[in-house]
């Protein structure tokens, strides 16, 4: 009796829950930061707090944490292989410190993809 | 009665972990051998400075500063605090071996009557409430803060000399030892990732201090405005930059870290109300 | 594995609450008036429990309070579609924050 509101208010909290991310990724267009931007961005990518960016004049930073961003396509033929270590890099080292940005939802699928874009052409 | 079960069978699973974990006197050895071995030149008693350790640039300007501390007149704000009779007559002196001097190296200690770490700042308190006085809010820098920042001096010299005896004890230690290696917030750092894994590494443009000394100098007067951090304050500021919100200061989580996390500088001499970026 | 079996349970946490909460919201809106949809109200009450859930676990991100205090500010201004909207990364950054305290610790020896 009370088993069948209930599934349903789950499935209307799951409906939920789907609608308002694919209005947060929506809602992020108007203003359009670049790949760059959002890399450089300390509320953002965060990039430059552990990533050197040798070809990029703009990338102010004396980090030595993690690799620095350079020959991308030759280290990631696979643009994938270079999204899924975005979305969560401790799939391949699970002490990595690099924050899982899209199982955490910190960038969005739209702002990961404009981040590999930029870091892909590095 | 479900949950009881799952409950009981964590517990389980945390106690046949704890069994295979060395003791934290290995533990301890071990992280501070990976520093030195990683780092040879810098000395372990400089292992007190953290991050400036690897900077003489840095260590220059907070000679300078601490030649003259800009925030001496806070330092006495809290004299004049820890001086300053109860209404009973008595004072923080008389609830202290040695009148409170040489004896934060000591805390957090593990009461095993009530099972419980008991910090320096916990034993203020007690000592207010044992003289009929009203506790301080342990997150409140302007009664609390102020307080540490010169009864903790009463122990600068004083060597960190925390134990951890007993299965009670041990069990605040790794309970504390867990809290530094899990990973917390939405950025998913752990204190371990930085502070034991990238030792000496920079981020953006800041080294990444080692864990070992890092309970020595506190409180803190940190940044352009000298703003009064404790230690665990410090935890709660950690917590919120890699977006966990803080957890409450005094708390039983951030004092079973403050163990874990005091024992790591175990041999390491204290100084308090140091200026830090 | 305990990953899993640890999000099946707040899932299951969140499917009890939509049947507890859900009353207690009918009654809510029946005296203030039925300002804001059902569906509003009932991702707000769903996202005040879930990040109250994170809480006692002391698992809270910054971001599910964040985005649950700006589903609240909505619902003071009627507006339903941000409620929902700000409810739903509540709920899930603070499912998140709660499946976080499964992970592997770092540097474990």
């Amino acid at each position: 009796m009370y088993q069948f509101p209930t599934s349903i208010r789950a499935a209307g909290a799951c409906l939920i829950l789907m609608a308002g991310f694919a209005q947060t990724v929506h809602a992020a267009e108007p203003k359009a930061p670049t790949g760059q931007e959002l890399a450089f961005d300390n509320r953002k990518g965060n990039c430059l707090a552990c990533h050197a960016i040798p070809g990029d004049s703009k990338a102010v930073t004396s980090t030595n944490i993690a690799p620095p961003l350079i020959s991308m396509k030759e280290r990631f033929p696979d643009r994938v292989k270079l999204y899924a270590q975005l979305w969560d890099a401790s799939r391949t080292n699970t002490d990595s410190l690099m924050p899982p940005f899209g199982k955490h939802k910190i960038l969005s699928d739209d702002e990961i993809n404009k981040v590999v874009d930029y870091i892909y052409g590095l | 009665m479900k949950q009881l079960i799952w409950i009981m069978s964590c517990l389980g699973w945390l106690a046949v972990s704890a069994n295979a974990q060395a003791t934290p006197e290995d533990h301890r050895l071990q992280v501070v051998n990976a520093v030195q071995k990683l780092y040879p030149a810098i000395k372990f008693e400089d292992y007190v400075h953290g991050a400036l350790a690897f900077s003489a640039d840095a260590k220059d300007q907070y000679d300078a500063i601490m030649a003259f501390p800009p925030y001496d007149s806070e330092i006495e704000k809290g004299a004049k605090l820890w001086a300053t009779p109860f209404k009973n007559g008595k004072r923080y002196a008389d609830c202290f071996p040695q009148a409170g001097k040489n004896v934060v190296g000591n805390y957090p200690l593990f009461d095993a009557a009530t099972k419980k770490v008991v910090t320096f700042e916990m034993a203020l308190n007690q000592c207010r409430t044992a003289n009929g006085e009203a506790p301080y809010k342990h997150g409140d820098m302007n009664t609390m803060g102020l307080l540490t920042a010169y009864a903790r001096t009463l122990s600068d010299g004083m060597k960190m000399n925390i134990k951890v005896e007993g299965q009670d004890a041990l069990a605040a230690f790794e309970a504390g030892q867990r809290f530094f290696h899990q990973r917390r917030g939405q950025l998913n750092f752990s204190c371990a990732g930085c502070h034991i894994n990238h030792v000496g590494n920079v981020l953006r443009t800041e080294y990444l201090s080692m864990a070992p000394g890092q309970a020595t100098h506190w409180p803190a007067f940190r940044g352009g405005d000298y703003a009064l951090f404790t230690l665990q304050r410090r935890y709660a500021a950690c917590n919120q930059m890699v977006r966990l919100a803080p957890l409450e200061i005094g708390g039983e989580e951030y004092n079973n870290l403050e163990y874990y996390h005091s024992y790591l500088s175990n041999g390491l001499p204290l100084k308090a109300s140091v200026f830090r970026k | 594995m305990k990953v899993i079996r640890n999000v099946v349970r707040m899932m299951a946490g969140g499917v009890f609450l939509l049947g507890i909460t859900g009353p207690i919201v009918h009654a809510a809106e029946n005296t203030s008036g039925a300002a804001l949809t059902i569906d509003a109200a009932e991702a707000l009450s769903n996202a005040e429990f879930l990040v109250g859930m994170a809480k006692s676990k002391k698992s809270l991100w910054t971001t599910a309070a964040g985005a649950l205090t700006q589903a609240q500010e909505a619902a003071k201004k009627q507006d339903s579609e941000a409620v929902i909207r700000h409810s739903a990364v509540a709920s899930e950054q603070a499912f998140l924050g709660m499946a976080q305290s499964g992970y592997p610790l770092t540097g474990a020896d």
